[in-house]
């Protein structure tokens, strides 16, 4: 919202302090005002139109010969009609820079005459949305000084953003009351004039029907002999100066009203009104086009005012078109009412229709000013006629059956201490209490506050605090630092039965252990949203009844592409592997930490891919393979106990991912990873020539094996003996199979156990010399005794025995 | 053979094999040579065959002489070695010089995601400041984000949390305080932690996203007061932009604090003078705070006439873009690698 100093001046004396100041103190009250703006143009000046002429050949352009009082009579063509000579207007000289215009006024050609500067409207110096033709000013004005300062517009506006508990100060009153308090200056009044009517009775011409607490007051006026046309200057300039548009007198009332003292106001044009007032619910068909010729449907849920025809308004957000205001209208009726904040706000939001009035009523006005405000409201209607005068029907509806009272709050006196941790006197408390308007009078360990109806924000002794540190500066609050307790470790409440949300700090460094290990590998770590769409996982392939595409679609997705929560990290990292191609980067090493939300919950997850070179270098490149990532799974692991964890051909392949280069890791029925290269179809429509391979790991999983307890096993003294076999084994058939067979001897049989020390897998061939569906495995066995030195009778008994028992158990050869 | 005649034969051979010795280039010919004159069936041999002919003092004599040239040989083989072998390393040391300035080969290159560090950085500080992590679900009840944190149904206070909502009526937390509740429903008092994570709004712009990332904290005791929160966020401004950073706090209003706060440091960018980032204020907001309103700890099932506490919470994102200079939010999010490998 924006106020006018020169508007707030009305209320508080602000002549002895400047913009700036003004902006600080609001500001450290909690009234944040976001910008300092000024009308300032000292090249756009009064000047006088001396003579017009016609530009031969010119069709819309004519010659305006123009006094700014400098002693030169100067040429300025002009496209506008509604000057004539003699007429005072806004002239822009070379050098000025008027708001609206994206360019500086020069001297320049027009029509084949030199122009020496420019007659502005409105709308060009920004004090009007739209305008039609020059901005006649007011006659005798002093020519040559600058127009907005003549005018009265050259003071300060600032631009509040206001929180939504503040609605006492979404009006210059309700700020200047606030400034009073800040400054320690008095408040005025509300002036106006009192009028107590001419006319007729307004019972014979209007009535009221209040059917619905929703609208705990209603009051009206009639007035007749309206005029309805331009408002004078000063209720223009009023209203420019915080850029609001002029629309014709009546309506700028109501918009004055409604800045002046926050109060929303609604106008309806009498003789346009079937029968009496109507407060009620809306009912089910019925619509209403509002003033901005939109159609709204409305119904039980929102509260209306409506003749006999149907609405003429939704309660507190909008006026309809079919009784609105226009230049043919003679009679008025004036609504001043308040509406209950829900209700308008339910029917706002619902309409998608947030207006000065909705943003109003919802934050809540001060019920018990509606009739003060009707006085204003009648005295400014008034006001704006020149040469005729409304005539004022006596009396007036006000509806208030219960009205509502100001609350009573008991602050106690302990409260602020205890809270603020500052020694304050009752004499200060009550000073910054009573500065802000409210009635304060002492008891025995509280003070009772009256708290008017204009602050609803104030309804408990913790609000009183809260204006207490306002206006004693939060930044006068001295640092302490409460005694620390040390060792202090959160307990579970006793009668808990609710989830734990501490995390210990072990699960902590355990991820940031797998961040480091992964930065130190050469990968970078992506943050992608918790988003996917539909096309996502389409392009995952995923089966139709694949649980990953159903879990957690978005009612209100913020764009196409976020339609659904993630359930799996590998979509954002082949999203990010396609940004990264696009932008001729084919060396990428990504992960992600991050959660994946299931339809059992959420899960934290580590999703990698990799395509290119592993590390370029003059030397020697390394380009990453399916085993480097497997490998990395491994390396990540070693803290955790995963002895009983194991690798598998998946039992349901990934779509997305090559049928042959695919492995799961798990424990038990835990999933815990999956390694992959992703499926050659996929990599080439990326365009991409190096296979790309993916991971996705189960964090939590991982996590809850445990630590890997280690245990010191005693070294042997004795020395070992190293065995190299090159073995045929089947192409078709899983490594896996082949290693857990030696284990499986190592344990069945005692005695080759206790020498079996290592096996380790130096090299796999396939090619020359190897049959057709084989390959050879080489494997280094290492033996070892615990007690004594292996002759060579030992030695060759284990190897004999081992390779019979793998020829005999997986079919293996020696070559 | 004389006794003569073998000493001036040995005197010939010792000069002989002086002199091959110095003709040899590589170390295995000077063995070579060696053995020729020094071996079991070397030269050297062959005379002292001839030795039992001879008259025992002539043997005595030529005995000595063969020990003489024996020895010159010995240690002519033994210079010459030396000397090859040195020649050997100096040709290695020629041979092996590389250009030291050439680049090393280096896997790691980045040192981390500008969120996820900054993110670490400040939840190291608040733990040397005694906060412990607490976490929670992303996916929330209204329960846990707006109702129990004393947002109205209805009431204008939820418009400043545009929300993101799941179609079975859950939504997505817009801040991470329901970690604060449901750590109020679960521990025992006193209660000091921080609740790192994600959160979500219906907001995509240059500073907004409708994802990023916040850390909030929560002290609730006997005797917290609001001064202790000023004390914990000079501590921590202290920590994250240097001792002396200048900070204000400005009234301000959440539905789950009173009174709340806004807190501003003093521009790090131009010391206060003004400056773009700043918007010529010469301040940078960056967290809100303020003490938990007494009916989210009444809602927790805390007294709130005998415990008080205070909360802040801060954006993740406006502290790293503050402090690396990232002029709009949604680079974080594209994980370009020209991006990350600044870092």
């Amino acid at each position: 919202m924006k106020v006018s100093l020169k508007w707030l001046n009305e209320f508080v004396d602000l002549s002895d302090v400047d913009a700036h100041e003004v902006a600080d103190q609001l500001t450290s009250a909690g009234v944040e005002v976001g910008e300092i703006s000024k009308f300032k143009d000292p090249k756009i000046v009064v000047g006088r139109i001396v003579e017009i002429q016609e530009i031969p050949k010119a069709k819309s352009v004519v010659l305006c010969l123009v006094d700014v009082g400098d002693g030169t009579i100067r040429n300025i063509a002009c496209g506008a009609k509604n000057m004539k000579a003699g007429d005072f207007v806004p002239t822009a000289l070379p050098g000025a820079a008027p708001v609206a215009l994206p360019f500086e006024i020069s001297e320049r050609k027009v029509a084949g005459v030199m122009s020496q500067g420019m007659l502005c409207a409105k709308e060009e110096l920004g004090l009007a949305e739209k305008s039609e033709g020059l901005w006649i000013l007011p006659e005798g004005l002093e020519l040559g000084t600058p127009v907005y300062e003549a005018m009265g517009l050259d003071g300060a506006t600032l631009e509040l953003d206001l929180t939504p508990n503040r609605p006492d100060c979404l009006s210059h009153r309700g700020v200047g009351i606030e400034l009073g308090a800040l400054l320690g200056k008095p408040v005025c009044g509300i002036k106006s004039d009192a009028h107590t009517g001419t006319g007729g009775p307004l019972s014979d011409v209007a009535s009221l029907d209040v059917q619905d607490p929703g609208c705990p007051r209603y009051a009206m006026a009639v007035m007749e002999d309206i005029a309805v046309g331009p408002s004078p200057d000063w209720l223009q300039a009023r209203l420019a100066s915080i850029g609001s548009r002029s629309i014709n007198n009546i309506v700028d009332v109501t918009n004055y009203v409604l800045m002046h003292v926050g109060q929303p106001l609604h106008a309806f044009d009498l003789d346009k009104l079937d029968g009496g007032i109507t407060v009620r619910r809306g009912r089910d068909g019925e619509t209403m086009v509002g003033i901005d010729h939109k159609e709204y449907k409305v119904d039980g849920r929102d509260l209306v005012i409506a003749d006999d025809t149907g609405p003429v308004a939704i309660a507190g957000v909008m006026g309809g078109e079919r009784t609105e205001v226009t230049e043919s209208t003679t009679r008025i009726l004036i609504e001043c009412a308040y509406f209950e904040p829900t209700l308008v706000r339910k029917t706002s939001k619902r309409l998608g229709l947030h207006t000065d009035s909705s943003h109003r009523f919802e934050r809540g006005i001060d019920p018990n000013a509606i009739a003060e405000n009707l006085e204003l409201a009648i005295d400014l209607v008034m006001r704006v006629h020149e040469g005729s005068t409304p005539s004022l029907r006596t009396g007036r509806i006000d509806h208030y059956p219960k009205p509502i009272e100001p609350v009573t709050v008991e602050l106690p006196l302990s409260l602020p201490k205890r809270i603020l941790g500052i020694d304050l006197s009752v004499d200060q408390i009550e000073g910054y209490l009573t500065s802000l308007g409210l009635d304060v009078s002492r008891g025995a360990a509280a003070l009772n506050v009256v708290v008017p109806t204009r602050r609803p924000d104030i309804e408990r002794p913790i609000d009183l605090v809260e204006e207490i540190v306002r206006l004693y500066g939060l930044d006068n609050l001295e640092p302490s630092f409460p005694e620390v307790s040390i060792g202090h470790v959160h307990q579970p409440r006793v009668e808990a039965g609710h989830e734990p949300t501490i995390v210990p700090r072990d699960i902590t460094n355990q991820k940031r252990r797998i961040r480091d290990v992964l930065l130190a590998e050469g990968l970078y770590q992506a943050v992608n949203f918790s988003f996917t769409s539909e096309a996502e996982l389409h392009a995952l392939k995923l089966t139709e009844d694949d649980a990953r595409r159903f879990a957690h679609p978005i009612a209100n997705p913020v764009t196409s592409e976020m339609t659904h929560m993630r359930t799996t990290l590998v979509s954002g990292l082949l999203r990010n592997l396609e940004t990264n191609v696009a932008q001729r980067t084919f060396d990428v090493g990504l992960f992600e930490i991050g959660r994946v939300y299931l339809q059992d919950g959420e899960q934290e997850r580590l999703g990698l891919l990799v395509t290119g070179q592993r590390a370029s270098h003059f030397a020697a490149t390394e380009a990453w393979s399916f085993y480097d990532v497997k490998g990395l799974v491994e390396s990540l692991a070693v803290p955790f106990d995963t002895a009983d964890a194991t690798w598998s051909v998946p039992a349901k392949l990934e779509p997305y991912l090559h049928p042959g280069v695919q492995a799961n890791w798990s424990v038990g029925d835990t999933w815990l990873a999956t390694v992959g290269q992703v499926h050659p179809a996929m990599v080439k429509e990326l365009d991409l020539g190096a296979p790309v391979v993916l991971l996705e790991l189960n964090l939590d999983g991982l996590f809850k094996l445990g630590q890997r307890q280690a245990k010191h096993a005693a070294i042997s003294k004795f020395p070992s003996v190293k065995r190299d076999f090159a073995l045929l084994y089947d192409v078709t058939a899983n490594y896996s199979d082949l290693r857990s067979s030696i284990d499986k001897l190592a344990k069945n049989d005692g005695k080759f156990g206790r020498l079996l020390e290592n096996v380790e897998l130096f090299d796999v061939y396939e090619g020359e010399q190897v049959p057709e569906g084989k390959r050879s495995l080489a494997l280094s066995v290492t033996y070892r005794s615990d007690d004594k030195t292996l002759t060579d009778d030992e030695i060759k008994t284990a190897d004999a025995k081992l390779l019979a028992w793998l020829e005999k158990s997986v079919g293996t050869v020696q070559r | 053979m004389t006794t003569e005649e073998m000493i001036s034969k040995l005197d010939s051979i010792q000069g002989e094999a002086v002199a091959a010795l110095a003709q040899t280039e590589r170390v295995e010919d000077a063995i070579q040579v060696k053995n020729r004159f020094l071996g079991k069936k070397g030269q050297m041999q062959d005379v002292m065959k001839l030795l039992r002919d001879l008259p025992n003092d002539g043997k005595r004599a030529v005995g000595q002489a063969s020990n003489a040239a024996k020895n010159a040989i010995e240690s002519a083989y033994l210079e010459r070695v030396e000397a090859l072998e040195a020649a050997e390393v100096e040709r290695q040391l020629r041979e092996e010089t590389v250009d030291v300035t050439l680049p090393g080969r280096v896997f790691t290159k980045s040192n981390g995601n500008p969120l996820t560090l900054m993110e670490a950085e400040l939840i190291d500080l608040f733990q040397e400041l005694g906060f412990e992590v607490a976490d929670g679900p992303e996916i929330e009840s209204d329960f846990y984000n707006f109702e129990a944190l004393n947002f109205p149904d209805d009431h204008p206070a939820r418009d400043m949390q545009d929300t993101i909502m799941l179609e079975n009526g859950h939504l997505l937390r817009t801040h991470t305080s329901p970690v604060q509740v449901r750590t109020m429903l679960a521990y025992e008092l006193p209660i000091q932690v921080i609740s790192p994570g994600r959160v979500y709004r219906h907001d995509f712009d240059p500073t907004h996203s409708p994802v990023f990332h916040q850390i909030e904290g929560l002290h609730v005791d006997k005797h917290i007061t609001m001064r202790d929160l000023v004390g914990a966020l000079k501590a921590f401004v202290d920590k994250c932009f240097g001792v002396g950073t200048k900070m204000r706090l400005r009234p301000s209003y959440f539905p789950f604090t009173e009174p709340s706060a806004e807190v501003d440091i003093g521009c790090i960018f131009c010391g206060g003078d003004g400056c773009k980032v700043c918007s010529h204020t010469g301040w940078l907001e960056i967290l809100g705070s303020g003490m938990v309103d007494p009916n989210v700890l009444r809602g927790a099932g805390i007294d709130p006439e005998v415990y008080s506490g205070y909360a802040f919470g801060l954006g993740v994102e406006r502290i790293a873009m503050l402090k690396y200079e990232i002029p709009d939010i949604r680079l974080l999010f594209d994980n370009d690698i020209r991006f990350l490998r600044q870092f």
